[in-house]
């Protein structure tokens, strides 16, 4: 018989070598929005690292101005500003939200999932419609499994937490691809964690 | 998701450590049932106003009892325990973004193809406004390999036909008498379109346990599996559902 196999296995995105998380590590591995603070250089270098339009892929860092030259006028700066406070406040409440996680993943007490199942769901919420749409799943999809699965369910393994520490490690990046993001949800159900409730059959007449 | 608490956690325990195959045959089937709920949803979300909106839109057509039973149980799924609609409509974008193929491949290393076939890689699509899913296909598309799959596989597809014939239950009869006069036709096409996703049909189960390798256990609920699979030499076990 010929056939042809699809293997569609995929192996989970290589897991960030990542040390167990501690809150102190997480606070540290947030993103960071990277304020270029006013120093002594002249006002041509100055408005050269305001207008700074670099993302550092490597960490979430984020620069206040979007891609555009900022020129050193007041309306320019106060909008860039403008812009960078909303991305801080996101950008602060990202990091809240992964202390969170950080949190539930060394935690085997039902309180601090639910706990941080509501504040992930929140944040989510805040989230959805920013650049940090894609983030925003992945913190819904982890408020969910954190919902819906038991602490005590016998179909999870040893360490419960690992597979939320792989959420913690894509929420540090600045961009989630699609496919990293199906290889989350497929390690948390692979796992034994639920993403929804589980419903009996009714049983027909 | 559905079954009683052991069925789910017994399988969930079969399937622990991965490595186990399936068919896109089952996968076809999958997202037919889940794909057609959660695109009504989507629907469903763009008018409701709160959680009891959804609850009367989604069962508001007449169904059998197994299929309102199977909608309803999907939509408390995807819906959660959220009574923001906000939450349930950002979930369900990433359930038919990703979440159902991520579901379907959980605990699968291999999604077995032998037919090739086109139906699976469908996604759901907006037309007229309208979110929808195209879950059947026809003869006359060329999509898949499925007729050259029954020609390598006439003898124990036959096989299996006679085996469900035999059986005491009328639905795995009607089974089997449809494989068996659709494989008795002499034409190219004769197995595809609804003689294939139809039901009864031969791309569902007499197609499943022919992709099934020797040495290998067809685990299942469906007791069509319990004639197939002897009468061609195929180990299962049974799950009750």
């Amino acid at each position: 018989m010929t056939s042809a196999v699809l293997d569609n296995r995929r192996e989970a995105p290589a897991q960030r070598d990542e040390p167990e998380a501690t809150l102190g590590e997480a606070r540290e591995a947030v993103p960071s929005l990277a304020v270029r603070e006013a120093t002594a250089e002249p006002a041509q270098a100055r408005s050269e690292t305001v207008a700074a339009p670099v993302r550092n892929l490597a960490r979430f860092e984020v620069s206040p101005s979007a891609t555009e030259p900022t020129k050193i006028d007041g309306e320019s700066v106060s909008v860039s500003l403008a812009a960078a406070s909303s991305s801080s406040n996101r950008n602060s409440r990202l990091r809240g939200a992964m202390v969170e996680l950080s949190r539930a993943s060394g935690s085997t007490d039902s309180g601090d999932w639910l706990d941080a199942a509501s504040r992930l769901k929140r944040d989510a919420l805040a989230f959805r419609r920013t650049t940090l749409s894609r983030h925003a799943d992945v913190l819904l999809a982890l408020s969910d499994a954190l919902t819906f699965t038991n602490p005590t369910d016998r179909s999870l393994p040893d360490d419960a937490g690992k597979v939320l520490r792989h959420g913690l490690a894509l929420l540090r990046e600045p961009y989630i691809n699609e496919s990293e993001e199906e290889g989350l949800l497929v390690d948390l159900m692979s796992n034994g964690w639920k993403l929804g409730p589980a419903v009996e059959n009714a049983r027909e007449g | 998701m559905v079954g009683s608490h052991e069925n789910r956690e017994e399988i969930i325990l079969e399937l622990r450590g991965g490595g186990h195959s399936t068919s896109t045959q089952v996968q076809r089937e999958w997202l037919r049932i889940i794909m057609e709920v959660a695109t009504k949803l989507r629907e469903a979300l763009k008018t409701a106003r709160d959680r009891q909106d959804v609850v009367n839109q989604m069962t508001r057509a007449n169904f059998s009892v197994r299929m309102a039973t199977r909608r309803w149980a999907i939509t408390e799924y995807l819906m959660g325990i959220d009574h923001d609609l906000e939450a349930v409509d950002m979930r369900l974008a990433q359930f038919l973004r990703i979440g159902a193929r991520a579901a379907f491949r959980t605990d699968i290393g291999t999604i077995r193809d032998g037919t090739e076939c086109g139906v699976v890689l469908r996604r759901p699509y907006i037309k007229k406004g309208q979110w929808k899913y195209d879950d059947q296909c026809k003869k006359t598309e060329d999509i898949c390999r499925q007729p050259n799959f029954f020609d390598e596989n006439r003898e124990r597809a036959l096989a299996a036909a006679g085996a469900l014939e035999g059986s005491g239950d009328d639905g795995h009869r009607s089974m089997g008498k449809k494989v068996r006069e659709t494989l008795e036709r002499d034409e190219a096409r004769a197995t595809k379109g609804k003689a294939c996703h139809g039901n009864p049909g031969l791309g569902g189960d007499v197609c499943v346990a022919l992709e099934c390798g020797p040495g290998e256990i067809l685990l299942t609920t469906d007791k069509s599996f319990t004639h197939i699979c002897p009468a061609i030499d195929r180990e299962y076990r049974l799950i009750a559902a």
